[in-house]
């Protein structure tokens, strides 16, 4: 007697034989599709080490569990973001995404058409079986018009999706669309898309029989051989009449091939090019080798090893509060302040600003604390110096002056009424001086220089050192010429107080 | 190539530390969408990122996000998103699923007032509970709330080396104030930041099981392109990581997934005693509200009252222990948080009516006022 001998199936090694067998009905198209990716990736050059294959939820999305590849079985609809990560995070991968009409084109429909928009180089194979098998055959966005599923019962109203038409409207690069009884067309297309380097998109047509079928009188075989005899296959088919009717042919071939730079060629091309090493610029431009203790940072962060001289000493926590109007400069001045005590004195400072789109246009404020110890609280609740550069900034914040509190103000611009009982008002004509300067807008940088000259908190030198470095390359001689004709305004004006 | 870690004393917010924070970490994969007050955040990640050989991704919305860095972390990066109230209820749904594929990541909630669109721009810490159990089913979870930039900083690496470690999505619940304010960020230089990084596979393909635990609980973790053909599934699964659709299974993945964190509590929960030996009363906060009590320590030290103050670094696993010893010790714990009682319930449920407890909450849109904590305090002193 001959043994019989038993020998691997050649596609054996691209699944995983101890789960076989597999969840899928008799009769049901999902088999013949997974068949056909097996052989795609078999005859593919690819090393199969590299491929991943990415599902949602529902009986299509079991797939990737049965590939003896990488896979991903995630939530439901989210497989394309799920495989959008995978492949950006490491562009040798191939990631094929395999699920499910009501996965994709549903609950995911989003993901779907943002992945063709944005062209990351996945591989979408969307198997529409027109209903949601795993959970009993409800209808949804591909269920053709007039089917009955067991939440259509008197037939769907609503217009399905056309998803070949909806992804190349997108713009994916590859489109195509066969049904379950076109294994040859099917393993042709994914082939293809193996090898495509940008989002591409193959729906296939295949037979619920247990749930649409059953539902549709076409049961089994019939939904098949309806499929093989109604099916219309063109070499250049017309995209805008593929939809689908309950009797209608299905329109296969396909659609879309073109070439358009993926995601990723995309960003090669664009952001490389203009990467430069970061110098913390956009947080107003301190520049990285100003930076003042770097090898101390690294033994006791927070406490810097050397303090300046000139450092002042504040005991409590000094508020101060700057307002304005949009333009004004006046959040730049609160981060030079900022910076200067935190940084350049070594003292400690807390940054707040409005953030409201209230706070965009129209009169805005932002808030500084000063200390030498800790801050706590890090709202200015209580301003003892406010800085108002604009009379509707004036009205807006005047409830803010406390009795006994320093205010400064554009001369020229800001009239204050109804102040509480000893504020101390220092003005200064800052937009007048700014523009005998030549530049209006540098009003913020000389109502700085004369807030240094007379608030004794932070530093000359610390002020300075923060100026220069959050302000723009070029503008640099303007504003400290700027600054000093402030500063030089409130110094005389000390000096004729204390005559 | 730029650098990862740029060395030197800057004034950052702390949505801006936190990005400096994740980049030193080794966060090389963001996606996100933008929503206030956590856009800064995805700012920065999408100009520092290309520079240091990293992607940065705007998705469509916080459900992509959410997928999309579970899948970047199983490619070996390390992945971040960061988002606030509506946008961490959506990336709830994957945040399970991170959990039940245990998948290291960090997810940066700045929270805001809510419910709803609530208080976009306005403070609010109302999500603590939603941190813990917002995704459905049961688990543990780890969550870090930072008080300062600083610690925005600081706490984002932690926030990474935690989720590496134990391999679980781990939040960073920073807040509007937070997120917002500045101060003085000191950026230590490179090799004296400590990094933590997953544990591969010791066992070549083919005996190896992905989800076999090891003595800690922690199974080992390949990724995709390592040639193990893993697989990965949100549903209940074997140490192969096959679904396996029994009570059974469910019994032995879900108690591992609780008891991973549980077990390991000492390791990983954390928190800073101020003046709390012989303290007559304890505050109990963290994130912003932290500051608030800091100042309030102040005040009652100048009425003479022993105020201690128990600050929450690590939230959950909450430090259930220590609270339970404290409580025999004191005569009120006063939380303080801006809410109308999340954590408060905790410290309730382990000071088990060993001390009184109260809570100082409120709905949001600014912090506290020192002076009305202090009054509650001094209602308990008196
Ligand atoms: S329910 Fe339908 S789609 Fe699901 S396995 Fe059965 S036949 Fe296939």
């Amino acid at each position: 007697m001959i043994e019989p001998q038993i020998l691997d199936h050649p596609k054996d090694m691209l699944l995983r034989k101890e789960r076989i067998p597999h969840i899928w009905c008799p009769g049901c198209g999902l088999g013949s599709v997974l068949s056909a990716l097996v052989d795609a990736l078999r005859n593919s050059d690819l090393d199969l080490k590299n491929v991943a294959v990415v599902s949602g939820i529902g009986c299509t999305g079991r797939a990737a569990g049965y590939l003896n590849l990488d896979s991903f079985h995630t939530t439901h609809g989210r497989a394309i973001p799920y495989a959008t990560g995978l492949k950006l995070a490491n562009p040798d991968l191939t990631v094929i995404v395999f699920s499910g009409d009501g996965d994709l084109a549903a609950i995911g429909g989003n993901h779907l058409i943002h992945a063709a928009r944005r062209n990351v180089d996945i591989k979408v194979i969307c198997v529409n079986n027109f209903n949601y098998g795993m959970t009993g055959g409800q209808g949804g966005p591909t269920t053709p018009r007039l089917a009955r599923t067991t939440t259509t019962s008197y037939g769907n109203t609503e217009k399905p999706f056309n998803l070949v038409h909806l992804t190349a409207a997108c713009g994916a690069p590859y489109v195509a669309r066969w049904t379950s009884a076109h294994p040859h067309y099917m393993k042709i297309a994914m082939g293809e898309m193996l090898k495509k380097d940008g989002f591409s998109f193959l729906e296939v047509i295949a037979p619920c029989p247990t749930n649409f079928g059953r539902r549709n009188k076409l049961r089994e075989i019939k939904l098949l051989q309806r499929f093989l005899e109604q099916a219309i296959l063109e070499a250049q088919p017309d995209i805008a009449k593929a939809d689908i009717e309950l009797d209608s042919p299905i329109l296969c071939g396909k659609f879309v091939d073109l070439e358009r730079p993926s995601y990723l060629a995309a960003i090669k091309e664009t952001v490389s090019a203009k990467v430069k090493v970061y110098d913390f610029r956009g947080d107003g431009r301190v520049p990285l080798e100003e930076a003042p203790v770097k090898a101390a940072a690294a033994k006791a962060p927070g406490k810097p090893a050397e303090v300046p001289a000139e450092r002042p000493i504040i005991q409590r926590p000094v508020q101060i509060k700057l307002a304005g109007l949009g333009g004004q400069g006046i959040g730049l001045c609160g981060l030079i302040i900022g910076r200067a005590a935190a940084i350049f004195d070594h003292n400690q400072a807390v940054y707040t600003q409005e953030y409201s789109p209230e706070a965009r246009g129209g009169a805005s404020a932002s808030s500084i604390i000063v200390a030498s110890g800790q801050i706590h609280a890090p709202y200015v609740t209580e301003p003892d110096i406010m800085v108002i550069m604009a009379q509707g900034a004036y009205n807006k914040y005047q409830k803010d002056v406390r009795p006994g509190s320093r205010l400064i103000i554009d001369k020229d611009l800001v009239r204050p009424k109804d102040l509480p009982g000893s504020v101390q008002v220092q003005a200064i004509p800052a937009t007048r001086l700014a523009e005998e300067l030549g530049q209006k807008v540098v009003a913020n940088i000389v109502t700085l220089g004369f807030f240094t000259a007379l608030v004794p908190y932070i530093s000359l030198a610390a002020m300075q050192k923060a100026l220069k470095g959050s302000i723009p390359k070029g503008t640099e001689e303007l504003n400290l010429r700027a600054f000093e004709t402030g500063y030089d305004y409130g110094k005389k004006m000390q000096e004729e107080e204390a005559v | 190539m730029g650098k990862d870690v740029l060395t030197g004393t800057y004034f950052l917010t702390g949505n801006e530390a936190c990005a400096a924070g994740a980049l030193a970490a080794g966060c090389r994969f963001f996606a996100g969408y933008p929503i206030t007050p956590s856009s800064e955040i995805a700012e920065r990640m999408s100009i520092r990122l290309p520079q240091v050989g990293g992607v940065y991704i705007q998705m469509e919305d916080e459900l992509a996000s959410m997928a999309a860095i579970l899948g970047a972390s199983w490619a070996g990066a390390k992945s971040m998103t960061a988002t606030s109230g509506p946008g961490i209820s959506l990336m709830m749904e994957n945040i399970g699923l991170g959990v039940m594929t245990e998948t290291p990541c960090v997810v940066v909630n700045v929270m805001r007032g809510g419910p709803s669109t609530g208080l976009p721009t306005l403070v609010g810490q109302a999500d603590v509970m939603q941190a813990r159990w917002g995704s459905h089913g049961d688990y543990e979870i780890i969550a870090l709330s930072p008080s300062s930039p600083q610690e925005a900083f600081e706490y984002t690496i932690r926030a990474f080396n935690l989720a590496e470690t134990w391999r679980v999505p781990v939040i960073l619940l920073m807040d509007e104030v937070v997120g917002h304010m500045r101060e003085r960020v000191v950026i230590p230089e490179k090799k004296d930041i400590k990094v933590a990084n997953r544990r591969g596979p010791s066992e070549p393909p083919g005996k190896f099981k992905a989800f076999r635990p090891k003595k800690d609980l922690i199974p080992e973790m390949p990724v995709a392109g390592q040639g193990y053909a893993i697989h990965v599934t949100g549903l209940t699964h074997d140490e192969r990581g096959y679904p396996a659709i029994e009570w059974e299974a469910q019994e032995k993945l879900v108690s591992r997934l609780v008891k991973k964190i549980r077990l390991n509590s000492a390791k990983i929960a954390s928190w800073e005693e101020t003046g709390v030996e012989g303290a007559e009363i304890i505050l109990i906060s963290y994130g912003v509200s932290t500051r608030i009590c800091r100042a309030v320590r102040e005040m009652a030290r100048e009425k003479g009252i022993n105020l201690g103050l128990f600050r929450l670094e690590v939230i959950w696993p909450f430090p259930e222990k220590r609270v339970r010893e404290l409580a025999g010790r004191v005569k009120a714990f006063v939380t303080v948080e801006i809410n109308y009682g999340q954590i408060a319930l905790e410290v309730e449920r382990y000071a088990a009516g060993k001390c009184m407890t109260r809570l100082v909450g409120h709905g949001g849109g600014t912090v506290h006022d020192p002076q009305k904590v202090l009054e509650a305090v001094e209602e308990i002193a008196s």
